[in-house]
């Protein structure tokens, strides 16, 4: 079928109504208009801004099935169509559209023992972190990047393993194993829509326990480079404060490459504030961020955040305000990012000064 | 007359711990006779503004009555927009999750908003787990004999909503009436009332909960089950790493 095709049965398929067997479909489309810095002569050659406009709509298609008492299927697949999806202006795809499609999860799920041991295999969104902007415990992360609040993910790639889960009083334990699957991507094309590569795969253990009002995790990751391990903590106190921290670090003494956060929220009636503090060593350089986000219910259904977010050590970064009308089916909102500093320095180097955006979805 | 006086004291001292003990034991039974073990249920939340729907959820929940108290699983079922959102709630302890995230968020009292706010604390108050009876009185509620119990957060519960609670149980089938929930600074924030009782197995349950807010009289919200059953779930269910891998269903 014909990627025009396809999105127009999913379409007909979504305004003939969900069944209640748990088909699930989200359709989501978004106009923007972003300026930013990029050279138009190729790679190395003088920066300027440019205006860069995209139109990208994606549907998703969510189905659960119980196949049997304890045994049961679930996925997801996607769909978009983009006018720009390599963001830079000097690369149009051809015939000014891109389509792409693939399986984000499916996942065979079977509850060996009730509320005590859980197997599956297949493919899934593995998401440790509970940082919001930003996430050290992510170590298998397939999202793009991101320069702006992530709490809640975004649509993304699952990989393809196997996992089993534990649960005993106040304590849990997962291992999920994702194997290497390298091949030729131009000769088995058809693979794309199953799963990306997954070279060298990984391992990864995780450990809970939960004392009190508060929550640790432990995780070990080991997939092609050093050993990763990490750790969280999440904590509450009172009726209005949540706590949260992460450390994580590769183990090796001799290259000691840590990433810390730390956060709080404050929530009120109808609105929350939350700062976080984080130390990213994995890179070239440790970079120091701030970040701080207020969000609040303006109206019965329309709701507001603003953000910023900082580089602590060049005093660059970024900022940005949302303002989302929400229904039973539908949402729609209005989204402004921007980016402030030197050239050079961390958050201009992303090349982005402003977006502005526009996204509308549907929920069927 | 000291010792008269110290007689007195102490006869009026023993009369108040006794008093205070029969309230506690009364209330045990208040909440005996409307706990259902193993309780399955869809639940439809309606918030109003005078007329005005606010907004309307539907949930699907499963109950575990422990030691350690009620712990509740929900799962969003309706509106579309947030259906997938899944969860736990273990006395003041509240898990969120997220469709496509695989970590629950654990969320103050203030941030549980199922309709208006904090009436998910009112739903589920287990009245004799989280508050101690500080005074038992009778009063008529529309000609019906009640108990009014004068209840206060016990001292591992202090991160409750609310601090005092002022409850009317009709007396005789102990079903609750109708309950005032009041803030630290003693404000009443909110006003429930009780109706709807059905039998459920040997149990009596209310079906209709109708919650105004104390402040603000046109703001209420009406929490009405409409289906109840029963379902053995082990404990370790009721678990916040089980949420990622709970797969709610329609309930029995």
């Amino acid at each position: 079928m014909r990627p025009a095709g396809l999105v127009t049965a999913l379409a007909a398929l979504a305004l003939a109504g969900a069944p209640a067997w748990g088909l699930e479909i989200e359709i989501d489309s978004q106009i923007s208009q972003t300026q930013a810095a990029a050279s138009v002569t190729g790679p190395g050659g003088p920066v300027q801004q440019v205006s860069v406009a995209d139109t990208l709509t994606q549907v998703t298609v969510s189905h659960r099935q119980a196949l049997a008492e304890g045994l049961t299927a679930e996925g997801t697949y996607w769909a978009s169509l983009d006018t720009l999806p390599s963001g830079n202006p000097q690369q149009l795809p051809a015939d000014n559209l891109a389509w792409s499609s693939k399986f984000l999860e499916a996942w065979l799920g079977w509850e060996v023992l009730p509320g005590a041991l859980t197997l599956g295999a297949g493919k899934q969104v593995v998401h440790p972190s509970s940082g919001f902007s930003h996430a050290p415990l992510d170590f298998a992360y397939r999202g793009g990047d991101t320069t702006g609040a992530q709490a809640i993910s975004d649509w993304e790639e699952g990989w393809l393993g196997a996992k089993a889960a534990w649960f005993l009083d106040a304590v849990s334990a997962s291992v999920f194993w994702a194997p290497a699957l390298t091949w030729d991507q131009s000769a088995d094309q058809g693979l794309q829509y199953l799963t990306s590569t997954q070279p060298g795969g990984f391992v990864q253990g995780q450990v809970g326990v939960t004392l009190g009002s508060t929550d640790l995790r432990g995780l070990v990751f080991q997939g092609s480079g050093p050993t990763r391990g990490g750790l969280g903590l999440d904590s509450s106190w009172g009726e209005s404060w949540t706590f949260r921290a992460e450390a994580a670090a590769d183990a090796n003494p001799a290259a000691w490459h840590g990433d810390l956060m730390g956060g709080t929220t404050w929530a009120g009636v109808d609105q929350t504030v939350m700062a976080e503090l984080a130390w990213d060593d994995t890179g070239t350089s440790p970079v120091p961020t701030g970040f701080v986000r207020w969000a609040g219910k303006l109206d019965k259904a329309v709701d507001a955040d603003a953000w910023v977010k900082a580089d602590l050590s060049d005093g660059s970064g970024w900022l940005g305000s949302s303002l989302t009308g929400t229904a039973d089916k539908w949402s729609l909102s209005g989204q402004w990012l921007g980016a402030w500093g030197a050239p050079g320095t961390y958050a201009v180097s992303s090349g982005l000064r402003w977006k502005i955006l526009v996204e509308a979805k549907v929920f069927l | 007359m000291k010792a008269l006086l110290l007689i007195g004291i102490l006869t009026l001292g023993l009369a108040g711990r006794a008093a205070a003990q029969d309230a506690s034991a009364l209330l045990v039974d208040v909440d005996a006779r409307r706990s259902i073990p193993d309780m399955d249920f869809e639940l439809v939340i309606t918030s109003y503004q005078g007329q005005d729907v606010l907004d309307a959820n539907t949930l699907w929940g499963w109950v575990k009555a422990t030691s350690e108290g009620n712990k509740t699983l929900l799962a969003f079922a309706e509106p579309a927009s947030v259906r997938g959102r899944k969860m736990l709630m273990d006395g003041p302890t509240v898990y969120l999750l997220f469709p496509r995230t695989r970590n629950p968020i654990r969320l103050s009292p203030l941030q549980v908003l199922l309709g208006q706010s904090s009436n998910g604390d009112v739903a589920r108050t287990g009245f004799a787990q989280e508050y101690d009876a500080k005074g038992l009185t009778t009063e008529d509620v529309d000609s019906t004999p009640c108990w009014v119990f004068d209840l206060a957060a016990k001292a591992d519960h202090q991160g409750s909503s609310y601090r005092r609670v002022k409850l009317w149980v009709e007396k005789a089938g102990l079903k609750p009436v109708a309950a005032d929930f009041y803030s630290s600074s003693d404000k009443v924030l909110k006003h429930a009332v009780y109706a709807d009782w059905r039998p459920v197995g040997d149990k009596q349950l209310s079906y209709r909960l109708e919650i105004t807010d104390g402040t603000d009289a046109s703001m209420h919200t009406v929490l009405q089950y409409t289906r109840v059953g029963s379902q053995a779930f082990p404990d370790s269910a009721f678990r916040r790493d089980y949420l990622e891998g709970w797969v709610p269903g329609v309930p029995k």
